[in-house]
């Protein structure tokens, strides 16, 4: 594939006309339609770290551990997952200042000694710390203070901050917003300056009781020492963070970081009957006007996961597409740029391109270089960001269906994602991925176009003005 | 050296160019390319699954590289689009400390002579300089060293028995009763030591940086006297620079500060060493970053010695910072004599 072949000149008048004026030849793409070599695949699927059976652990103050011990290991890293899903009357902005102010209190307490990180994942924030292993109980004490209720000063210093960095929201930013709106409904995930810059005191001191809630975290630690030895600082922490919140504890890690079950979504397809309206955005930031279009796809099961991921890596070597699984469901999202004169064009466009894929038969070669290139980046990219177990941990968690299946789900899913074939990976998109004559489920949005573009776009598809506050 | 370097991605009789930067990448891999003044790095990261595909890619990339007009001209486009880093010390003062006169070129410009280099004498150059029997293969992987060497083995062994070539390139320190001067633009009095090669003298100048910096005024001292410390970094070609300010005789606030080290400020630098030493763990604990440093070590020998085992303390060069200092090493005794530091002065 990657290799020179040698061309053999067919017959002597194609070699005298190639003498006198030499044409490049002429490039056929090899398609191998045959199971991938056994041991290949079996090196493949055997892509995830060591990691013996974690200590899962429930503590007093009810936040879910899982101890990840690695013999001999010099790093230490915690990684503290918090479940960070918007509800109706609690806006994402209150959301960014909570997390926000975390991030600055533990940096401030263990920063100069351990390095400390915000990660956003599906639905949630991920305070990812590391350091040298001896330093555990130094980090364990640190957060656990980090996590008792802020001052109201810290919190607002924290909102200005978020407030001072956000930038206008680019035309992508809203059409996504708007769409994963549409789809999984008051999940307001777009952070608003003016609104977040008027959230009073006690609207934040609400939202981080609400979300800095043991009762709703899991903690992940990768230490050098075994579970038995990280038992006194665990057992501190749980002695002074206590939920405030008052409600019932989720038993279980897949339970709390797991979206909750989709309210039903919008019953439509693009284009196609039930045909969905184009939400657009006249106004918007800086950059070309852009489409997001996308679903929620239903993946109950760990086959169902793999299916999805391996259609979404096949898809996004065409097209802008992403997707984010959490449990029972995940979310796809297809992003496009729209012309000025021609929106009407790209629009269908788009929507033929991803029908076409949607009920195309993928050759065995190419689902396996893409499920090869997924597999092989995700253990290379824990590699290049420190060997950190947490952040792999994190992932099954997201691929597993109970807390039992999270040390085998990334092995599961890379054995899932190989054993895919042609057929199966076709059915499931023209029932995913197809938006004319699939399941319905969904939505699009657009913005950043003028209004000329708009009225244009109004020939090819019925638009419904949209705004991210309503 | 440089723009052979980039030559050499634009592959052989087995690899189309840059073949192998899309192999790597089609595996979820990355790879890099890092140059350095002796030293050339090819370097790949990949799953383990694709570990005999990226040996075998490493058996191959020196052999009968392609070299035409159009890669030699994409080559020169690619290096002149590498700008490098601004150097630390002037390229005069460089080249005199290292003795190295090649030092004193800019070697990111890409000059009309390149440019007008045939074809042959390009395949000269690289079929001169890019050998196996100068090159090293280091190969960090999560399986025993017993496992990986008979793969490594296996895709290297039908290579043509030669003598190695490689030599130590280290530059060689030198100390007299006071250090050289040179004046040359960009001179502002900062003495500077060449890092003699290997792991030892690396780790060796950190603490000895570190310490300086941390060190705090003697009452002997004039009230505004300040040294500050600075560590160019290069694998083969390290400098630690000392700048000293506000006093009048610079020379005598260098060697007090550094005679400190090992008398009133000895706590604080035994502090510092061991700290660099953990330091050091947490950087090797990636494939990536214990490869690299492996890297800094001297060729395994030439000839027959090249094969010798070494062991994994020398590998590292931690050894010497956590010992009691009973002797002093010589890769240390160097950093603290100021006799063999250069001097810079303006013109």
């Amino acid at each position: 594939m990657f290799f020179r072949r040698r061309h053999l000149a067919l017959g002597l008048a194609a070699a005298a006309v190639s003498a006198c004026r030499r044409k490049p030849t002429e490039t056929v793409a090899e398609v191998w339609d045959e199971e991938p070599v056994a041991s290949q695949a079996e090196a493949l699927a055997n892509l995830a770290p060591p990691w013996p059976a974690p200590t899962r652990g429930l503590l007093d103050d009810g936040l879910i551990t899982f101890w990840l011990h690695e013999p001999g290991a010099v790093v230490l890293a915690v990684r503290l997952l918090l479940p960070m899903r918007a509800t109706a009357g609690r806006d994402a902005g209150a959301m960014a200042v909570v997390a926000e102010a975390l991030r600055h209190d533990v940096t401030r307490r263990i920063g100069r000694r351990a390095g400390v990180a915000l990660v956003h994942g599906p639905d949630r924030i991920e305070l990812s710390i590391t350091a040298p292993e001896t330093e555990l109980a130094f980090v364990i004490s640190g957060l656990q203070q980090s996590l008792l209720p802020r001052p109201t000063s810290a919190l607002d210093s924290a909102r200005d901050r978020v407030v001072a960095g956000l930038a206008p929201a680019r035309p992508e930013e809203i059409a996504a917003a708007l769409t994963l709106r549409t789809l999984l409904g008051p999940t307001a995930v777009h952070v608003d300056r003016n609104r977040t810059a008027a959230l009073a005191r006690s609207d934040l001191a609400r939202a981080w009781t609400e979300f800095v809630d043991p009762r709703r975290a899991v903690l992940l630690v990768h230490s050098g020492r075994p579970a038995d030895r990280g038992k006194p600082e665990l057992r501190k922490l749980s002695d002074q963070w206590r939920s405030a919140a008052g409600r019932d504890r989720i038993e279980s890690a897949t339970g709390r970081l797991h979206r909750p079950p989709q309210p039903s979504g919008p019953a439509t397809r693009l284009l196609s009957a039930p045909t969905t309206t184009l939400g657009i955005v006249t106004t918007g930031g800086p950059g070309p006007a852009q489409l997001v279009t996308g679903r929620v796809i239903a993946t109950p099961t760990a086959r169902d996961r793999a299916r999805a991921r391996l259609a979404q890596r096949v898809l996004q070597e065409e097209l802008n597409a992403s997707l984010a699984i959490a449990g029972d469901h995940a979310v796809l999202l297809v992003r496009s740029e729209l012309s000025g004169s021609g929106g009407d064009r790209d629009v269908q466009r788009l929507v033929e391109r991803i029908a076409e894929f949607a009920q195309s038969r993928h050759p065995r070669q190419r689902l396996f270089e893409a499920a090869q290139l997924w597999l092989g980046a995700r253990v290379v990219e824990a590699s290049l960001t420190g060997e950190d177990w947490t952040a792999l941990f994190a992932n099954a968690i997201d691929l597993a269906d109970d807390d039992g299946a999270v040390a085998g789900a990334l092995a599961a899913d890379a054995g899932a994602m190989l054993a895919i074939d042609g057929e199966e990976l076709q059915a499931f998109t023209k029932k995913w991925i197809d938006p004319r004559t699939g399941e319905p489920g969904w939505a699009w949005n657009a913005a950043g176009l003028t209004t000329a573009a708009a009225e244009r776009l109004g020939r090819a598809v019925e638009l419904a003005p949209r705004t991210l506050g309503g | 050296m440089r723009t052979g370097a980039v030559q050499a991605l634009q592959g052989n009789r087995e690899f189309a160019p840059h073949g192998i930067a899309r192999l790597v990448h089609d595996g979820g891999g990355v790879t890099q390319l890092a140059i350095g003044a002796a030293q050339i790095r090819y370097e790949s990261i990949v799953p383990a699954s694709l570990l005999d595909d990226v040996l075998w890619a490493e058996a191959q990339r020196l052999r009968a590289p392609t070299v035409s007009e159009a890669t030699w001209k994409d080559a020169l486009r690619m290096a002149r689009r590498d700008r490098g880093r601004a150097p630390a010390l002037p390229r005069e003062a460089a080249a005199a400390l290292h003795m190295s006169p090649g030092l004193g070129h800019d070697g990111h410009a890409v000059g009309d002579a390149l440019g007008k280099l045939g074809v042959r004498a390009v395949a000269t150059h690289l079929a001169e300089r890019f050998t196996y029997d100068r090159a090293t293969l280091i190969v960090v992987a999560p399986d025993p060293p017993d496992m990986v060497l008979p793969r490594v083995v296996a895709r290297f062994g039908e290579l043509p028995a030669a003598e190695r070539k490689a030599r130590d390139r280290s530059g060689s320190a030198r100390a007299d009763a006071a250090p050289r001067e040179l004046a040359t633009a960009g001179g502002t009095g900062q003495l500077a030591w060449a890092i003699a090669g290997g792991v030892a003298a690396k780790l060796w100048a950190e603490a000895v940086c570190a310490t300086i910096n941390r060190i705090k005024h003697a009452a002997d001292e004039p009230p505004r006297a300040r040294l500050r410390c600075s560590i160019d970094d290069d694998v083969r070609r390290g400098t630690m620079i000392l700048k000293p300010a506000g006093a009048d005789d610079p020379l005598a606030l260098v060697r007090g500060r550094l005679a400190r080290l090992l008398a009133s400020d000895r706590a604080m630098f035994d502090a510092e060493r061991r700290r660099i030493a953990d330091e050091l763990a947490l950087r090797v604990r990636t494939p990536l970053g214990m490869a690299r440093w492996l890297a800094r070590n001297q060729p395994a020998g030439r000839g027959r010695n090249a094969a010798a085992m070494r062991p994994q303390s020398e590998l590292m060069g931690t050894a010497g910072l956590r010992s009691d200092l009973g002797s002093i090493p010589p890769e240390l005794a160097s950093l603290l004599e100021v006799g063999a530091a250069l001097r810079v002065l303006g013109p």
